[in-house]
């Protein structure tokens, strides 16, 4: 395997020539996030005797619908941060992957499990797939840590059981269809005759610079992994939380009522709307909540396995690690089989 | 179990680009074909049944209950006569999303397994009709009665099948008492009838005597099912020429505290009345005061609606439709509803007119009373319990040779028994000699089925409490 390339003196300098005005960044934004905080305490302190402050129906419901989806997974999505910070910073590498089997399928499918010890959404785990690579795992057993990760993570696991309990099967059908998706795409890939020939080059650069960066203490590293993850999931919860509440509001609810009880177009429609609002695992499950009165449990399901895997943001990451044929086969390959988990949720239960 | 190499691993064995390309199309033709076979069971399977939800014990003390049965998918509307009750029970459907709405009309009957089916249930988007069907169980009462002895009285529990007797409380000279939240209410009476009120708790066993806003007889317990308010009545030692005249109408809220609270009339005065009771499982009272006029008094807002005048108190009947009062004409029941009036005229008994004794009038009108039979030629007279369809009179219950007498009767909430205390034998006069609610001491209690007038279960005591 030839993934280990060293970064470009370019990547160093680019790093280190920007530190000042990166600092200067992050005061601006600080300052502008406490801004906007208190102008939000203090609007409502303003309006919140007034009966109407004038606002829209449409926009009123718009706004209620997407503040409640943000207040019930923002907690969640803390906490998914302070523990992906405990994983990445404060345990030891290898700790999860120091015995595995020999036999590729079992090897496979002890990886599927990594995600339980490892509580990031999908954003997250791009990086750990890397690592992966570079501690010696093949390609495809790194794709079935990535494909099984973000569903088989606790926070995941936790969400999922806060929005639905054990209804329906969803939570049992999202975790056994996580699973049975990764180990099914890492055992066809790992057929491929040149493993390496599903990656880009650019990845090895990538993967270089994850293993390459400036030593930090466990400190600074906690704080920029906090940084980080804070400024890839905090847009993707409020964008995600507006989209859900706009689908909702747009969207006649008859129309939702008709797709959503149809078996076929129920479980295309929440393909098509995972794939559009690209929304965390962490918090998908409270995204996809309020459909749930009008969606089949299986349709949830298939949201709900389908979306942490193959998304417009997951696609745009992966596609720095895979070719554009390897993300159709394998977008084909996991929408066919998220279909079926649902198609089989919504007969049997 | 290994260490974790650090070389890269090779891939599984030799594979050809050809090989993974033909692995790749079956795999998807596979799942192609998989998400076609259940996507078509999708379509021929319909709606299903995901879950259901009904309660049991409110089923058989009310009607207006409702079993909620969820669907696993958004329904189209379900039609309103698509649901059929087995056994039959009168029923009206409505859904909304994938729950389907049935609502009985009356209460069901005890310990019975009920089935209950909705047709032509069929999602918005259209697809195969399915059936939803569920079937529950509901539950058996529970019954307290009072039964004096020596040295103590007991009130004990039971139930419908079991023989089981569970004494919940013993005490000296109870003169009545009811359950009222998680507690019983016991009023006793002093030689000289000063009555005194005691809420006895049968699991931590601790008594308490309430205090009571004036000294007197203390009367007419009765209390809310499924709430904590009590009310009795408490009358002056001197009752002076007319008896009646000082029964003012208290309540008390046994887990709110230990306020003893009057109930005021229509003039915002303590109410004093002839008769009153809660309507079954509310906190409204239904009442006739001393001036004659009977008066529905909702206990949370009190505002008190006057229904009509009449002279005599009789009960609210069993589910809580109409209360039966007296006045010059006869007996009439009264809609709480409404305040309509009905006057009840019994039906004969095999061909012969009876005369009409305490009554329970039902919501559709039968009534479940006491009734006497006058021979024709006048010489012999018979008291029976007898239910009234409209059209006839059944005798439900009538004591060995007519030598006994029927005392009080207990309709249950559901309509589908009727507690009878009974004295077998009226020619031994047995008294307790209680002050203020004596009984013979051979009173018994039995249960009969209304449907079909059979004795099920017999209790030595009085006062049987349906809860």
């Amino acid at each position: 395997m030839t993934t280990t390339v060293p970064a470009s003196v370019d990547d160093h300098h680019h790093q280190h020539d920007h530190r000042p005005r990166r600092s200067r960044n992050r005061w601006l934004w600080l300052a502008f996030g406490t801004i906007g905080v208190a102008a939000i305490f203090a609007l409502r302190a303003y309006t919140g005797e007034l009966e109407s402050v004038g606002v829209p129906g449409l926009t009123a419901d718009l706004l209620t619908l997407a503040t409640s989806v943000i207040i019930e997974s923002l907690p969640f999505v803390v906490l998914g941060i302070l523990l992906s910070i405990v994983v990445q910073a404060w345990l030891p590498d290898d700790l999860l992957m120091r015995y595995l089997p020999q036999s590729p399928v079992l090897r496979r499918a002890a990886i599927s499990l990594f995600g339980i010890a490892l509580p990031v959404c999908e954003c997250g785990n791009v990086p750990l797939a890397r690592g992966l690579i570079l501690k010696g795992f093949s390609v495809p057993e790194s794709m079935t840590f990535l494909l099984a990760a973000p569903i088989i993570n606790p926070i995941t696991i936790v969400t999922t059981h806060q929005a639905f309990g054990f209804d329906d099967g969803i939570l049992v059908g999202r975790i056994l269809g996580g699973l049975a998706i990764a180990n099914i795409v890492g055992w066809l890939f790992s057929l491929h005759p040149q493993p390496n020939a599903i990656l880009t080059g650019r990845f090895a650069q990538q993967c270089a610079v994850g293993s390459h960066g400036p030593r930090q203490s466990r400190t600074e590293k906690s704080l920029d992994i906090f940084m980080r993850e804070s400024s890839v999931l905090m847009p993707a919860v409020f964008i995600g939380s507006l989209i859900a509440g706009a689908i909702q509001v747009a969207v006649p609810r008859d129309v939702l009522v008709t797709l959503g009880s149809n078996p076929l177009w129920s479980i295309l429609a929440m393909m098509a709307l995972a794939f559009v609002i690209s929304v965390c695992s962490s918090v998908d499950a409270f995204f996809i909540l309020p459909f749930a009165s009008t969606f089949m449990p299986g349709s949830i399901v298939t949201f709900l396995v389908f979306g942490p895997i193959i998304d417009i943001k997951m696609l745009a990451i992966m596609r720095t690690t895979f070719t554009a044929k390897v993300l159709l086969q394998l977008s084909l390959v996991v929408a066919l089989m998220s279909a079926f988990i649902g198609l089989v949720i919504n007969y049997v239960v | 179990m290994s260490p974790i190499s650090i070389s890269p691993r090779p891939p599984e064995g030799e594979h050809s680009i050809r090989s993974f390309r033909r692995t790749f199309a079956l795999t998807v033709g596979v799942l192609l074909v998989l998400c076609g076979v259940f996507l078509a069971l999708g379509y021929l399977q319909g709606p299903k049944l995901s879950s259901a939800q009904v309660d049991a014990d409110a089923v058989v003390s009310s009607s207006d209950q409702t079993l909620r049965l969820f669907a696993n998918q958004t329904l189209a509307a379900v039609d309103a006569g698509a649901v059929s009750v087995d056994p039959a029970v009168a029923a009206t459907v409505s859904s909304d999303g994938d729950l389907i709405s049935v609502q009985f009309s009356e209460a069901l009957d005890y310990n019975t397994e009920y089935t209950v089916s909705v047709e032509g249930v069929v999602s918005p988007s259209g697809g195969s009709e399915s059936t939803l069907t569920y079937s529950f169980t509901t539950a058996e009462p529970t019954l307290y009665y009072l039964d004096r002895g020596e040295p103590n009285d007991e009130i004990v529990e039971t139930g419908m099948s079991s023989q089981e007797r569970t004494v919940v409380y013993s005490g000296e000279g109870i003169e009545e008492f009811v359950p009222v939240g998680d507690v019983f209410a016991v009023s006793t009476a002093a030689a000289d009838r000063t009555g005194t009120l005691t809420l006895v708790n049968p699991d931590t066993g601790v008594t308490e005597q309430v205090l009571l806003p004036e000294v007197g007889e203390v009367a007419d317990l009765d209390a809310a099912r499924s709430s904590s308010l009590l009310g009795f009545t408490i009358s002056s030692l001197d009752p002076g020429p007319i008896p009646t005249v000082s029964h003012t109408l208290y309540t008390l809220d046994v887990n709110r505290g230990r306020d003893v609270v009057a109930v005021t009339g229509l003039d915002g005065e303590p109410m004093r009345v002839v008769g009153w009771q809660f309507v079954p499982g509310t906190t409204t009272i239904v009442a006739l005061t001393t001036e004659s006029t009977l008066v529905r008094v909702d206990t949370t807002s009190g505002l008190v609606v006057p229904l009509g005048g009449y002279f005599e108190f009789d009960r609210v009947s069993a589910d809580g439709s109409t209360v039966v009062v007296v006045d010059a004409r006869g007996s009439a029941s009264v809609a709480l509803v409404d305040g309509e009036e009905l006057r009840l005229n019994p039906s004969p008994i095999d061909g012969e007119q009876p005369f009409l004794g305490q009554t329970d009038a039902d919501a559709a009108g039968n009534l479940v009373a006491k009734m006497v039979l006058v021979s024709s030629d006048g010489g012999s007279f018979s008291s029976v319990l007898a239910y009234d369809d409209g059209e006839v009179s059944r005798i439900l219950y009538q004591t060995v040779d007519d030598k006994g007498a029927i005392l009080d009767f207990h309709v249950s909430p559901n309509n589908q028994f009727v507690a009878v205390e009974v004295q077998p034998n009226v020619s031994n006069f047995d008294s307790d000699e209680y002050v203020m609610n004596p009984r013979p001491q051979s009173v018994t209690t039995y249960l009969v089925e209304i449907a079909t007038g059979a004795v099920t279960r017999s209790v030595e005591g009085f006062g049987l409490v349906w809860r």
